[in-house]
């Protein structure tokens, strides 16, 4: 009913600029030349007519005229008055012209007049916006997204300066990883979708949702603290300004991954193609789950029975199996409009895309290597080498509805967003041991599916008043987040003598359940006031803000067992009915399984966070040309944690586990050498703070990489040598940081900037391997850190060279960045220890996930005024991200460092038709066929893999049709 | 400014007041206390709930009193039992708790405990706690640490019904005839008996009464050697038994430095009782003697389970004999170091390995069976770190091969001497001796006097490779191996059959 309802409402919008179809519109926005905001009361004004419009706090403006061609003026107080001649409106369009610059009157200028063909790069708008903003902040626009033809925001965001992927989801900015680097959407925390990091992945956000991606370098003071690297900010799409109606196709083939007969699979639910499991993988029993022990002293009793239905009620598939593949499709549909109700303009936008992608890997390669005993021999020892062939078919599914009311002086904002995403792995792969003793080759197949789901309610609201000179800015978002990795599968066999056996060298095959949900509340409350004070404008904001989130995670395993039955090798064989226990009868032989979540789950937790803050800034000029900003934020932030050790004995049920107060000053400085030169200065102090999971007793087991979290709050002490390794003290770093900038903005969207960076970490928090045991890992405070860089961006037009050649842009960036972080003494120790003959280990290195370096190049053609080049677009985009630390060695185990991979795109697009309704463009990606490999080194060694994959080149056509 | 004089004016009334009424107050009080009068009698007051009490043991009861006129003294009855006051309050107290010790009769059902106390006045007052006595426990769950020295009694199952550690210090005796039965779980609730570091186990049990470590689904009670349901091949149902002492282990920790310590495998690492090794080599866990451990091994993760005897830096002043192991998921028996001498083991139906040294062992392994295991029938390591102190010696086995996938397993370091083994009953040809060759080569210690008797139309240098042929003797009738009589009678092996006609 409510649907019908919403349908109807959506319809009746579709169809209201019907009413007003005699006239045409004018829309667009005017924004301040000199603060870079949109500027509210502006009048627009249609010469020779009486026809007139002011913009809304928005900066916008829409004018509804007859048919015909216009002069218009746009002006306001004290700003210079602009004149735009030969507006031709047509009955029914609408003619946009966005981002009017409007700057403040000078003695020496006129009245300036411009042609409206002049308004045509929107790149301009994220410049303006990059110019005038108090922080240092970077940035991709709406048209820019476009323009690359990226799908997702994580292939997006790795172009904007400074900016880098790890695993192609992760985002870090200068080098700074998970723990330093936070993503927020439309300026509001959300939660994360993996359990073991805070940022968020980014290629669960498709493109054609977002208007815009802005990257905070610095930090101000309505800005949350828990960020040194960078914040990103996704801000979803608001409505457009005239009505917008697509639908768009794109299929892209990649020779090594389609029409592929080896490529891998398994059987899933009905739904998978929906994003979702529907079942099929769902956990064979939540209670009542016997031991196989009960079901032996009662084989034909209850517990008997019971067991014997559930591992009956396991998924009987354990193998993965050749099926040819697809190719990569999707399509999308996008609708927005606004229109003007008396004093009102309503606006709506409907967008959904889905995304089916299929990947498949051959002869990919994850290995664990170390270093020898004997420490005369550098090269190092191959441990584990899995070496085969994997699949993965992933479907995105992206829904955004808005809907937003606007007044002269208000605006209220509600949007839905909903992302669904779902993706099934299988492999087989070859697989040898050779560690401490325990040799042996064998196979094992791996058989994977993660579901992730995003929804996301914003409502936030506007009001501004250009006579008392207040502006006030309130969000609220809750927002829920669900990972769930139902039924991962695993099954190695040794393969010996020509036979197959499954047995506790080569570890028993894993069913096991994963799930992790968060829910966000989130609020802010922004109020601006500027007033005059001897002679100068003065900004002062304050405001407030509020997060709540709570995170639980559980992981439930059983560990199966096939008894005394001959295997073949064939990992279906496990769950086959005529295997099961009691195998022909017999109660000692056949699968059995066991359920180590019982009683006593240690892969569990639950914890949540409140963080409150408050703030204040105020922006003067304390000398004409020179903007000061200086800001103080108080945040008052408190976690709480349930969850106990593996030994039940420490237990946290809902205790306070952090309880900090923290104030954080901020000064920015921006001085105006020239109308087109700042010059920039911040600095600031920001915090980061241990996660959920970091600040507990936990002892998390990865039945994948084999390792064992152990949470921060766990001592590490040898009490017979009453040594203390670490004393559960965990604690957050606190981070200085300063920012120098000097930028050059030459029109036309053209700019060179150059900015040096420095920042100090106060007991930074990284994964220690404990003493005593390896594979274990804990996090800890360890010697202080220091990262410097230097960045270079750059975007220029070609008609430099020469006039032809005007129609060409260059865009450039390139980051230098180095670390180093003091050696903590156990690592320092264990660094010693592990050292090869003839080997200097100095007492600091390389912060993990830190990259030396990263370049973006570009070289884009935006189409001639006319002929067939007219609406041609295309580029080629490079990028590449240095060597980086990724895994940290210790003692034996060598570092683990991602090779560069170097990605170069081409992307082009054509409008063709009578209105330039259909969008032809092709795809071309990594054309360089590059390989994705992580390797171990080591002193004097040569290179090993940790992991390798070819993704090989793929080309990608879509269509766009616009009505 | 006038709102807060005005306040100010009334606070300064209000304060006259109440020094005023104070004042009167104080007065009358002495006026009172100038009275002479006798304190009220003492007043008890009986725990709540009633104790229980098993038939003849002994449990404490504590009374809570208040004596206005001043203790003097207590009197105690009880009914189906006896009790003594074992602490009271001074002489002249107050208040105070009088504590009772109850030991139950031999009937069960209700009991109670009358005490009476008399205060300097001579006034008394009584309460009755209620005891209930119950028939004797002969199923005694085990839920927490030993942290007391304690004994486990003949005729009786105890169940560990967690990871249950022996704490430094505390001796656990386990008499003659004791079931210990491990309740399921595997991963974190993986249940276990550790001996820890500096604790003692005595576990001594007879040829005629075994102490038995096995299930809880085991039916099996004490009396018996054969399982009554459970068959000898099954696996992982429990952990294991663990002892963990103070000798020598050659061990590198994660720094790659020599450590004396370590942590044992299969035991969280924040859990500083895992702790073994040390410079003790005559250190000593106890005496383990006459036991039989069966269908262990749980999983606790990847490449982690628990063997059926762990014995970790274990000393040579540890007593360890007649030990058997039938049925674990993991190794039998594995020595990380140590110097302890174990004599007359027996295992059989091991998922992995039957017998499995590391981090240079160095004691003695005499007389030996084992039976078709899983893996390798030995697995012998060197050491880990430089620490070596000679050998380790394996002697006098009788190895029956059936389904095990190999004989011997040896490193280029291993530390050992083996002599008079026997290989019989061989199924495949693939069943052979592993790094011999590199073992021989490295010099450092050399095994004699094998025995093999070969299926028809296996050769003797494709099952004892590197070498290992010289010292083996293709025989038709053994002239080495174990003394099987020492098996008789307590373990399940030969009271099964698997040890006639060999």
């Amino acid at each position: 009913m409510r649907v019908i309802r919403i349908s109807m409402i959506i319809l009746l919008l579709l169809n209201i600029n019907l009413v007003f179809g005699q006239n045409g519109f004018i829309r667009g926005s005017v924004y301040d030349g000199m603060t870079g905001e949109f500027l509210p009361g502006v009048t627009i004004f249609a010469e020779g007519t009486t026809v007139g419009a002011a913009t809304d706090l928005d900066g916008k403006f829409n004018l509804s005229i007859a048919p015909g061609t216009y002069q218009l003026r746009i002006s306001f107080i004290s700003y210079q008055t602009i004149s735009l001649s030969d507006i031709k409106v047509i009955e029914g369009e609408v003619i946009l012209l966005d981002n009017l610059k409007l700057d403040e009157v000078s003695f020496e200028l006129g009245e300036a007049v411009v042609t409206a063909s002049y308004i045509r790069n929107t790149e301009t708008a994220m410049l303006a916006m990059k110019q005038k903003s108090v922080n240092l902040i970077d940035g991709i626009s709406s048209s820019g997204l476009k323009k690359i033809g990226d799908s997702d925001v994580a292939s997006s965001i790795k172009r904007v300066t400074g900016v880098s992927l790890e695993g192609g989801k992760y985002v870090y900015v200068r080098g700074l990883g998970d723990r330093y680097t936070k993503t927020i959407m439309n300026g509001l925390d959300i939660p994360g979708l993996d359990p073991d990091r805070n940022t968020i992945q980014m290629d669960i956000f498709p493109t054609n949702i977002i208007d815009n991606l802005v990257v905070y370098k610095t930090f101000s003071a309505d800005l949350p603290a828990d960020f040194t690297g960078g914040i990103v900010d996704i801000n979803i799409k608001d409505f457009p300004d005239s009505k917008k109606a697509n639908i768009s196709m794109s299929a892209a083939y990649n020779p090594g991954s389609h029409f592929n007969k080896d490529y891998l699979t398994y059987a899933g639910g009905k739904t998978d193609f929906l994003g979702y499991d529907d079942g099929t993988r769902d956990i064979p029993a939540l209670d009542n789950i016997p031991f196989f022990t009960d079901a032996i002293t009662d084989p034909n009793g209850p517990n008997g029975i019971r067991y014997r239905s559930i591992i009956e009620s396991f998924n009987p598939i354990m193998a993965a199996q050749k099926q040819q593949s697809f190719m990569d499709y999707s399509v999308g549909t996008s609708f927005g409009n606004q229109f003007a109700a008396r004093k009102y303009t309503l606006g709506y936008v409907v967008s959904l895309s889905y995304k089916n992608n299929t990947d498949f890997y051959e002869d990919a390669i994850f290995s664990k290597y170390a270093l020898s005993n004997d420490k005369a021999v550098t090269e190092m020892e191959r441990r584990e080498f899995q070496k085969g062939d994997y699949g993965i078919n992933n479907v995105l599914i992206s829904a955004l509805a808005g809907f937003a009311i606007k007044s002269k002086n208000a605006k209220l904002r509600l949007n839905l967003m909903h992302l669904q995403n779902g993706e099934s792995k299988a492999g087989i792969f070859d697989y040898d041991k050779n560690n401490l003793g325990t040799t042996f080759a064998g196979i094992q197949h791996n058989l994977e599916y993660t579901q992730r789901s995003l929804t996301n309610i914003l409502i936030d609201g506007k009001y501004s008043s250009p006579q008392t000179n207040w502006d006030v800015v309130w969000k609220f978002a809750p927002t829920v987040s669900t990972i769930k990795d139902p039924d991962i599968r695993f099954t190695r066999y040794k393969f010996e003598d020509d036979q197959y056996s499954i047995g506790t060298e080569v570890g028993f095959p894993i069913r096991s359940w994963r799930e992790l949900n968060e829910i966000n509340l989130a609020g802010v409350l922004h109020l601006t006031k500027e007033f005059e004070l001897k002679n100068q404008t003065i900004k002062l904001k304050f405001g407030g803000a509020y997060t709540y989130k709570n995170r639980d995670y559980n992981l439930k395993n059983f560990a199966i067992n096939i008894r005394g039955v001959d295997l073949t090798g064939d990992p279906n064989e496990i769950f086959d009915e005529d295997n099961l226990w009691p195998y022909h009868g017999d109660i000692y032989t056949g699968t059995t399984y066991d359920a180590g979540f019982i009683p006593n789950n240690r892969n569990k937790y639950e914890s949540d966070i409140e963080n409150a803050a408050g703030y204040s800034s105020v922006e003067f000029n304390p000398l004409k040309k020179l903007k000061a900003i200086v800001g103080l934020r108080v945040e008052k932030y408190q976690q709480h944690y349930t969850g106990q050790n593996q030994t039940g004995d420490k237990v946290l049920d809902n205790d306070i586990v952090m309880n900090d107060l923290d104030f954080f000053p901020s000064l920015n400085l921006i001085y105006n050498l020239n109308k087109k030169q700042n010059l920039r200065f911040s600095y600031a102090k920001t915090i980061a703070r241990p996660s959920f999971k970091e600040l507990s007793f936990s002892q998390i087991f990865d039945p994948i990489s084999g390792f064992t979290f152990i949470g921060g709050l766990s001592k590490d002490e040898n009490l017979f040598t009453n040594t203390v390794y670490w004393d559960g003290n965990l604690m957050s770093t606190d981070i200085h940081n300063f920012d120098l900038r000097w930028e050059l903005f030459h029109g036309s969207g053209q700019t060179v900037s150059f900015s040096l960076f420095y920042k100090k970490f106060i007991n930074p928090i990284e994964l220690i391997q404990y003493v005593r045991s390896p594979n274990a890992y804990q996090p800890r405070n360890v010697g202080d850190g220091q990262v410097y860089g230097a960045e270079i961006e750059l975007r220029q037009s070609l008609n430099l060279i020469s006039e032809t050649m005007k129609d060409f842009d260059l865009t450039f960036n390139f980051t230098y960045t180095k670390s180093k972080v003091e050696l903590s003494n156990t690592e320092y120790l264990a660094r010693i220890g592990a050292a090869r003959d003839g080997e200097d280990i100095g007492t600091y290195r390389d912060m993990a996930g830190q990259a030396p370096y990263i370049i973006n190049a570009g070289l884009a053609y935006n189409g001639s005024d006319d002929g067939f080049f007219k609406n041609l677009e295309g580029g080629f985009y490079y990028n590449v991200q240095g060597e980086t630390l990724d895994l940290v060695g210790i003692a034996d185990r060598p570092d683990v460092y991602t090779s560069p991979f170097h990605s170069l795109n081409f992307n082009s697009s054509k409008k063709f038709g009578k209105s330039e309704s259909i969008q032809l463009g092709i795809n071309v990606e990594n054309i360089l066929n590059q390989d994705r490999a992580s390797i171990y080194k080591s002193y004097k060694a040569s290179d090993q893999f940790f992991e390798s994959r070819s993704p090989g080149t793929t080309f990608k056509l879509n269509v766009t049709y616009v009505f | 400014m006038s709102k807060i004089k005005k306040m100010k004016t009334v606070n300064l009334k209000f304060l006259v007041i109440l020094f005023g009424l104070l004042a009167i107050s104080i007065t009358s009080c002495k006026k009172d206390s100038d009275l002479v009068v006798i304190p009220d009698a003492p007043s008890l007051t009986a725990p709540g709930t009633a104790s229980v009490v098993e038939e003849g043991m002994t449990t404490g009861i504590t009374f809570n009193v208040t004596i206005p006129g001043g203790y003097a003294s207590a009197t105690v009855t009880a009914l189906n039992g006896s009790a003594v006051i074992s602490t009271a309050p001074a002489v002249g107290s107050k208040t105070g708790n009088v504590e009772v010790t109850f030991t139950a009769g031999n009937t069960s059902g209700a009991g109670s405990v009358t005490l009476t106390v008399t205060d300097k006045n001579q006034k008394t007052d009584d309460a009755t706690a209620i005891v209930t006595v119950e028939a004797e426990l002969f199923i005694i769950p085990v839920n927490s640490n030993i942290s007391d020295n304690t004994t486990w009694e003949t005729g009786k199952t105890y169940i560990l019904n967690n990871r249950i550690f022996v704490l430094n210090g505390v001796t656990l005796t386990i008499e003659p005839g004791v079931i210990v039965k491990g309740s399921a779980g595997s991963d974190v609730n993986a249940t276990a008996l550790i001996v820890a570091q500096g604790a003692k186990i005595m576990a001594e049990g007879t040829a005629n009464q075994p102490i038995i470590f096995t299930s809880v689904a085991d039916n099996i009670v004490s009396g018996e050697i054969a399982s009554p349901n459970l068959g000898p091949t099954l696996n992982g149902l429990w952990g294991g038994l663990i002892v963990l002492g103070k000798a020598h282990i050659s061990y590198q920790d994660d720094q790659g430095q020599d450590s004396q310590t370590a942590s044992i495998e299969g035991i969280p690492p924040d859990d500083a009782n895992g702790i073994y090794g040390g410079t003790d080599d005559a250190d000593n866990s106890g005496v383990i003697k006459y036991v039989s451990i069966r269908h262990g091994g749980t999983s606790i993760g990847e490449g982690n389970e628990i063997n059926g005897l762990t014995l970790g830096g274990v000393g040579s002043g540890t007593v360890i004999e007649n030990i058997e192991i039938v049925s674990n998921q993991d190794d039998g028996i594995e020595w990380f170091g140590g110097t302890v001498n174990v004599t007359n083991v027996v295992v059989w139906n091991t998922g992995d390995e039957a017998v499995d040294t590391d981090q240079a062992y160095a004691g003695t392994v005499d007389n030996v069976v084992i039976i078709n295991p899983g893996d390798e029938c030995f697995e012998l390591d060197g050491p880990e770190g430089s620490y070596l102190n000679g050998a380790h010696t394996i002697q006098n086995v009788t190895a029956i091969v059936e389904n095990a996938s190999g004989l011997i397993d040896f490193d280029d370091n291993t530390n050992v001497t083996m002599k008079n083994i026997l290989f019989r009953d061989l199924t495949l040809n693939t069943q052979n001796v592993e790094g011999y060759a590199g073992y021989l080569a490295a010099g450092n210690f050399t095994s004699s006097d094998f025995e093999v008797i070969l299926p028809a139309g296996f050769t003797l240098p494709e099952i004892f490779e590197g070498g290992s042929d010289a010292i083996t003797a293709s025989v038709t009738t053994a002239t080495v191996g174990a003394d099987l009589t020492e098996f008789a009678t307590w373990s399940w092996a030969a009271v099964a059959g698997e040890l006639s006609g060999l």
